[in-house]
Formats: C-alpha cells, structure tokens, sequence
C-alpha cells in the first residue's frame, strides 16, 4: 500500500505541471495586452507601459511563467487589484461556504442515489426500474443554475418556505440557519451529480450481479440481502467511486455558478467577481488553488479505490 | 440475482399464460429503450429545425422593444410573455436556439476534429503518447466551467470565444475515447498488414483507422454536444459568454433572474427549452451508445 | 447391498425465457445419485450438462429467468417445491458445488479465508475465530501448503491450480453429502488437472459423499466414475455403469464420443474421430431422435419420432431406436 501511494504521489507531478502551464499561458497568450485590458479602454499609454514594467510583461514568457511558478512555490500567488488582502488569506476565507456547499450537494447525492441504483439493478426491467431511468435521465440533463432558479421561484418567491438567496455561517448562526440557507443550492448542485452516480451505481451492480462469483455465493447458500449487501456492493462500489470522484470535479465546477445564483461569499463568487472586475491575478490564483483541491480529491478517491479493491493495490 | 418466496404450484395453462406475458414485457422493454433513442432524435431535430427557422417561427424581431409592454405575463400576443425591455420572450427563446444550437454545434465539431487528432497521434507515435495524454490529464484536472470561464476573462465575451474555450474543455474526453479505440485497431492484423505492405502512417491513420473508431467517439461527442449547451447557458448566465443584447438561453435567464420575483415567465420557458435540448442529446447519446453496443447496460 | 439414493432427479425441466422466446434447455432428465457414488455426466458443449446441474441447486433467477418443471428428491424432500428459505439452507450445506472458472468464480474483493468462513458462518453458525481456525484446517485437507498464511490471501494471489482447490475447500467446508462439480479441471495444465481429480476422488472416499462430476473429458470418467449419463440437447441418452459404457455403448452419440477419444496404445486411426456436425440450437431442435441429423445409423422412423430411454441390460438405459441390434 505504501508502494501504491508513492507511485501515485509521483504521477501527480506531471499533471500539476501541466495545469500551471495551462493556467499560466491563458492569461498570458490571449490576444491584446493584459496591461490595456486590465485598466480598461480609457487608459493612457504610459500608466499601460508602467503597469507592463511592473507585471513583468517585457520579460520572454518562459521567465515569466519561472517567476510565477517560483512565488506560487512560496505562496506567493500574486495580488489582488481591489484588495490590499494576501491572496492565501482571500481564498482561505472564500473557501468555507464553497466546501459546505459541495459537501452538501455531494452527500443529498450519494443518500438518493446509491439507494436508488441498487433498487433499480436489483428489479431491472420493471417499472421500479424504468421510473428510476427516467429520474437520472432528467438529473444528468438538468443544469445546476436552471435547477436553482427553478426552486428559487418555486421554494422562495412562490411559497415563501425558504430564503431566497444569501448565507450564514455555522459558526455564528448555528446548523438549523445554516442548513436552511443551503438547502437549496445543494438540491440544486447535486442533483446532476445524482443522477450521474445513479446510473453508474445501477450498471455496476448490475455487471457484478451477473457475475460467477455472486452465482458462486448464492450457492454457498448466501441470503438474497447478504448477496445484493456485501458480495456484490463492495465490487459494484469500484466504479462507483471513480464516479465519484469526477462528481466532485462536477460540484467544484457547478459551485461557481449555484454560488452566483445563491449569492453565497465562496470561491465561485469570488472568481466571477474578479472576472467582472478584470482582476486576471485573483482568476488565475482561484483557478490553480481549486484545481490542487481538485487533484488532491483525485488522489485520495484513488486510495480509497485501492483500500476496495485488494488487486489495485497489490499490483503496485 | 433476484430471490423470491416460492409461489404455489401452477398449473401448466397458468404457467404458460404467465410466461407468455412475461415475454411480452421483455419485447416491450426493448421497443421501449429504442423508442427513447428515437425520441431523443427527434428532440434533438425539433432544436435544429427550431433553431434553423427561428426567423420565420418568431413573431417579433429578437431586439425589437415596446417598453409600454414591459414584463407582460403570457397572453395571446405573447405567449411567453416579454422582458423587461418589452422584447417578446417567445422570439428570444427561439433566437437563443439558434445561439445555443449552434455553438453546441460547433463544439461538438471542434472537439471531434480536435479531439480524434490528438487520440489517434497519441495512439500511433509512443513518444507524442505520454506528452499530448499528460497534457490532456492536465486539462481535465481543471473544473470545465472554472477554465471555461479563465478562459473567457482573458479572451472576451463573443460567441467566437465560447466555441474557442468549450473546444479547449472538452476535446480531451473525446481525445481519450478515441485513443483508447485507436489502440484496439492499430492491433489488428489487417492494420499489420498494411504497415507491413509499406503503407504510410497518415494513410493508414486516416483511412483505416479514423473511420473505425468512429462510433464510439461520435458517442462521447454527442454528450459534448449536450454539455457544451449546458456550459454555454452556464458562462452566458454568468455574463462572460454570449455578449447581451444577442439572445442566448443563458442570459435570457440571467436577466430573468432579476426578476425573478415578478416575471417566473422568464426563467420557465428559457430553461425548459435548455433542459429539452440537453435532455433529447442526452437520449440520443444513450440510445447510440446502446445500439452501437449492445452489451453496456 | 447398493447404498442409499441421496438425489434422485425425475423429468427434470429448465425453460429459459429469452428475446427470442422460452427455451427449454432441459427437457425431462432423469437420473439419481447414491451415497458415495461418482457419476459422470458428458457431453459436448450446449448440452445442457451445467444447466442441469445449476438447476438443481436451483441458481437460476427464477423471477426473470427461468422456469423449473419436474422433481427433485433430495433426502426425501423436492427442492423444487422447497420455499427459498429452506432452500438457502441446502445450499452449501447438504448440496455444494464446485465451478469451472475459479478465478471469476471467487470474489475478488474478499479472502480466500473469507471466502470459506462465510460457509461456516451461514450454516453452522461459527464465531468468527472457530470459523478461521476451521478455514485453515479446509485449506490443508485440500492440500495447500502453509495455510495460515494463504487464508489471508487474495484470489489473485494464488496459482490457477491452488485457486481451484480454494473452491473445493470452500464447498467441502460444510461437509456435504453431495458434491456437484461442473468441470472442475478444464481451466488448468494436464499435471494440476490430475491432481485435481485426485484430490477430488480421495475426499469423494474419505468423506463418503456423492459426487456428480460434469466433464466433457471420457478418459477423465474411465478413471473415477462408477456411472456415467451421457446428455445430449437436452436429454439424458444413454446412462450406464461405465464399464458398460465403454466396452458396449448403446447410443451412437456415445460411440462416437468414446471414438473421438485420442488413443496411445493400440492400433491407432489416421484421423481422429469426428461426429459429423455440431450441436443444434436450442431454438432448432429437431424433429423426433434429436441426435437423428448427426447419426450415421438415422432412419425414417428416427426423423418421425423420439424414441424413449429404455434399458437394454442391467443397468444400462439408452434413448435410440435402434438400441437393441448390434453395435454398428
């Protein structure tokens, strides 16, 4: 196991690397001058060319992207043009409400979904079956922000049950504020994500539970319950997890725009107000910082995946 | 396996009768898994047809405003009632297929183009392999509609750049389908053959191995359709996609989010448009997947 | 005095439904088992030799899949009238079974010491410390070496030949009293083969159980079957002692299964044996003897109607209207 998570730590190297050339180069290559963009159409030339001296704009990419990467390696990850804040301690204080908000959506979707797949594999073909298709073909076609507007209007302006936008903190308000709050915009974020999980737990339990080895238990005399339960979910669980893994890569994405929509103070906001604002520093620190969560999450599914399935980590 | 308690004994007519009907819904599962694929079709050309002939289905001009006719509920004159400027929905929405179509369209045709390039070089050349499938990793490591939205920051609101950003998230998937079909061909003997007949590597690339891998990679591609009309309404809802005062189902319901509170009209008919298409893309994928493989699902 | 019948099967039948409609892959077998007896069932490919066995512990999803006609006596009770629950009970207690594919056929995810312990724990309700003890001492009775170490191994760990063997301590752990194995031995090398079957045949006389030993390998039933039924799309055509069945076979199928045999000694053919054709589908049994299209000897009267299994001598039973002449 712990050959498996060194070879795994050592793969992420590559993939970092690309992300911060990717994030690096897109504010860097576009056409038209970061500097003219930055202070707007009005701008005179000169404070364009002093701005450019100072981003370090006149200096050949490659040095550019070393010095970026350097302060980024020292936690550096540049300023914000409207705040005087260092950038960790932006983020850092954005982070809170974006992390309640996935954990939320990510677990109203696994509660609904796992539960329903398994049903569904478990009476395929009946109507059981084809009503809970029908449910996850409508989740994996339901965007976050139309979803969320839709039980705005229903939940907030027409019923009044809920509030209709805005957050607060289960530090100060306490969990019953908090959840009320976020109920919503969880719904709302994870239900895509739902039905995504829902259709690969049905067609992974329904793999596993055609194969010998579910047969094999059956006629050692296993229950139905103990067959569905344990021989075959912890196999069916395998792809599951994969799944989830990119469902968090979904919610991370969804974020931006339910915290949009909700007006909630995360990262998502946060970036949609820097690119309102043309501040590229704030975009780039927030794309790269939730891309590092984003691959951080990736590694620890796969050790989760190893922990499951004795094979992956054997053979390390 | 499914267990069930022991049923009494049946009689010979009984269990023929339930058999038979048991075999009926089995055949009308199947007519109805097909049935879905094609109604996901039709959906899908329904939006195109839409889309296509908005100029003429419209009522109104798509930027033609009555102020004194603001915020109208649906009536006769406006089915899906006005905005805030006194623009008529209906026409809006109409327009805003055109918008949405079209880019899902020309995403959908970047990223195979792209997208069944970088997989089959990845798939043919060792060396290109490790380099183009590290950078698509890379790629994909970002969330799509945070890069997306990194992307129109620093290019500009345009229709243009939409395409430009969604081909740039989405290509690497169908990069990875067609490199992994990619791989299965290349190994096949009258693959071998050829290369062993002295035919060159793009002709065979391109001739014998492109048109092999085309089905599973026009599946993937078919999601990318769906949601890259997903993405589009996302980026445009935010403001940084499809510039106002153009009509996109995105930033219809952006401005309809502003007045949420007093014209649902808005946010209703905008977003079951979007929803629809996603879904009849997302139906006809599956149905494609299903028929071109019959062993998934 | 011959021992006791521990099964007995009577017109067994097994209807699949499928797209295509209901199949019967299984239609009217009938044959029984006694205490410490192997008995041999061959055939070629499709023809129905697992489903037999498959259906006697009833494996098949009976909700969608499948539909069971006919008796099987099993110590005085019809399993197939038995409710689910009782019928839990039988399996891999009083009846366990032994697959061909060990590899796909254990799970993955669990031990091999898991594997057995669920055994033990459904059915004689160890805690789980007697239970792994127990486990241990299964995986030495069937001769895998250090078991302490391997009960705590995974499928994929082991060898082919010692995953096969895991099988069998798995379905012996509860000693039951009748043994069904469904080609236990053709996934493996010749020499793990042997040993397999003899592995098979040593508990089959320490442990006084019956055994049916599905296999398309005749030498393999020379050697440790007392009984042999020969199936064929479906039907059972021929059952006799196995010295009767290879010194006098009564059905062609049979001849022509024995002559397909490679031979060392002896005078040797130029071309090794083939029954003409293949094996129908189940959709397209023939009219009356099913064998009929395939048999060197096939009359009018076999293409017209089937004819039933009789016994010609003793013990020995054959489905072919011309049983009685001389061997052709």
């Amino acid at each position: 196991m712990r050959k498996y998570i060194l070879k795994r730590l050592l793969s992420m190297i590559p993939a970092v690397f690309v992300v911060s050339v990717v994030i690096f180069l897109i504010i860097h290559l576009t056409p038209g001058d970061p500097a003219a963009v930055m202070l707007g159409d009005q701008a005179d030339p000169e404070a364009i060319a002093a701005l450019r001296e100072a981003l370090g704009l006149n200096d050949p990419l490659p040095v550019q992207y070393l010095r970026w990467l350097g302060g980024v390696l020292q936690g550096d990850l540049g300023q914000s043009l409207y705040s005087d804040e260092s950038m960790i301690s932006m983020l850092l204080s954005h982070l809170g409400p974006t992390l309640s908000l996935t954990v939320f959506a990510l677990a109203i979707s696994l509660i609904a979904a796992v539960p329903l797949g398994i049903l569904a594999a478990r009476k395929r073909g009946a109507l059981a079956d084809n009503a809970i298709s029908v449910f996850s073909m409508i989740g994996i076609s339901m965007p976050s922000f139309l979803l969320g507007l839709l039980l705005m209007l229903v939940f907030a302006v027409t019923l009044r049950w809920l509030p209709a936008a805005g957050y607060k903190t289960l530090a100060e308000d306490g969990m019953a504020e908090h959840l009320r709050y976020l109920v919503m915009p969880s719904i709302a974020l994870g239900f895509m994500e739902a039905g995504l999980i829902l259709r690969m737990t049905r067609s992974s339990m329904l793999e596993v539970l055609g194969s010998d080895y579910i047969r094999m238990a059956k006629a050692k005399g296993e229950k139905s319950l103990a067959i569905t339960c344990k021989h075959a979910f912890k196999n069916a669980l395998i792809p599951i997890v994969t799944t989830v893994g990119q469902t968090f890569m979904g919610l991370l994405s969804g974020a931006t725009v339910v915290e949009s929509i909700f007006n909630i103070p995360g990262i998502g906001k946060m970036t949609i107000t820097a690119v309102q604002q043309r501040d590229y520093e704030v975009v780039q620190a927030v794309v790269l910082f939730v891309s590092m969560i984003n691959i951080v999450v990736c590694l620890v599914i796969d050790l989760i995946y190893a922990a499951i399935d004795p094979r992956v980590r054997l053979s390390a | 396996m499914e267990m069930v308690k022991e049923r009494p004994l049946e009689t010979l007519q009984e269990a023929g009768r339930r058999l038979r009907q048991e075999q009926r819904a089995l055949t009308r599962r199947r007519f109805f898994k097909n049935r879905l694929a094609v109604l996901g079709g039709a959906i899908t050309i329904l939006m195109l047809l839409i889309a296509i002939l908005a100029p003429v289905l419209s009522p109104y001009g798509p930027y033609d405003m009555v102020v004194a006719d603001r915020l109208q509920a649906p009536s006769a004159a406006h089915p899906f009632g006005t905005d805030s400027y006194g623009r008529d929905v209906l026409t809006r929405v109409l327009y805003g297929a055109r918008v949405s179509m079209s880019i899902g369209a020309a995403v959908a045709a970047g990223a195979l183009i792209v997208g069944m390039a970088v997989g089959m070089l990845a798939s043919y050349y060792k060396v290109l392999d490790n380099v183009l499938m590290r950078v698509c990793d890379g790629l994909s490591a970002i969330p799509s509609s945070l890069l997306a939205i990194a992307f129109m920051a620093a290019l500009g609101a345009s229709e243009q750049n939409v395409i430009i950003s969604l081909v740039t998230v989405s290509f690497p998937a169908v990069a990875r389908v067609a490199r992994g079909a990619a791989m299965v061909v290349k190994e096949q003997t009258y693959v071998e053959a050829m290369r062993a007949a002295g035919a060159g590597s793009g002709r065979i690339l391109l001739w014998h191995i492109a048109p092999n891998i085309l089905s599973p990679v026009i599946v993937q591609v078919s999601f990318v359709f769906a949601s890259s009309i997903i993405t589009e309404a996302a980026l445009s809802f935010l403001g940084v996609g499809v510039p106002v005062p153009d009509p996109s189902w995105g930033n219809i319901l952006n401005e309809g989010k502003d007045v949420i509170y007093s014209a649902w009209w808005m946010i209703l008919f905008p977003g079951l448009f979007t929803a629809l298409a996603v879904l009849g893309l997302n139906i006809f994928g599956d149905g494609l997947r299903d028929f071109l493989d019959p062993h998934t699902n | 005095m011959e021992a006791e019948k521990i099964l007995e099967v009577k017109g067994l039948s097994t209807s699949f439904r499928t797209e295509r409609g209901v199949m019967k892959a299984i239609d009217g077998v009938s044959f029984h088992i006694r205490r410490g007896e192997i008995l041999g069932m061959v055939g070629e490919s499709g023809c129905g030799k697992s489903v037999t066995s498959q259906s006697i512990l009833r494996l098949y999803d009976e909700k969608y899949q499948v539909k069971y006609g006919g008796e099987i006596l099993f110590a005085g009770k019809d399993l197939l009238r038995l409710p689910e629950k009782e019928m839990q009970k039988v399996r891999g207690n009083d009846v366990a079974m032994v697959f061909q594919d060990a590899l796909s056929s254990l799970n993955p995810v669990f031990t091999v010491g898991h594997q057995i312990m669920d055994t033990l724990r459904i059915h004689q309700g160890m805690k789980k410390a007697q239970a792994r003890e127990k486990a241990v001492e299964m995986l030495r009775l069937v001769g895998i070496p250090s078991p302490e170490k391997r009960v705590d191994q995974y499928p994929h760990e082991l060898s082919g030949g010692m995953r096969q063997r895991v099988m069998i301590a798995i379905a012996l752990a509860c000693q039951p009293k009748l043994l069904i194995a469904d080609e236990p031995t053709t996934a493996l090398d010749v020499t793990i083969q042997a040993q397999i079957m003899d592995l098979i045949l040593d508990l089959n006389r320490k442990l006084h159980m019956g055994v049916m030993l599905i296999t398309h390998d005749l030498s393999v039933v020379a050697e440790v079957c007392s009984r042999v039924a020969v199936m064929y799309l479906g039907q059972i055509v021929e059952e006799a002692g196995v010295n009767d069945i290879f010194d006098n076979p009564g059905h062609p199928y049979t001849r022509g299964l024995i002559r397909s045999i490679p031979r060392i000694e002896g005078e040797r053919e130029k071309r090794l044996y083939q029954i003409a054709g293949t094996v129908p589908m189940l959709s397209q049994i023939p009219q009356g003897c099913r064998f009929a299209p395939r048999c060197p000897r096939a009359t009018e009267a076999c293409r017209a109607q089937m004819p039933d299994l009789v016994p010609v001598s003793g013990t020995q039973r054959v489905r072919c209207w011309h049983a009685d002449g001389a061997p052709a």
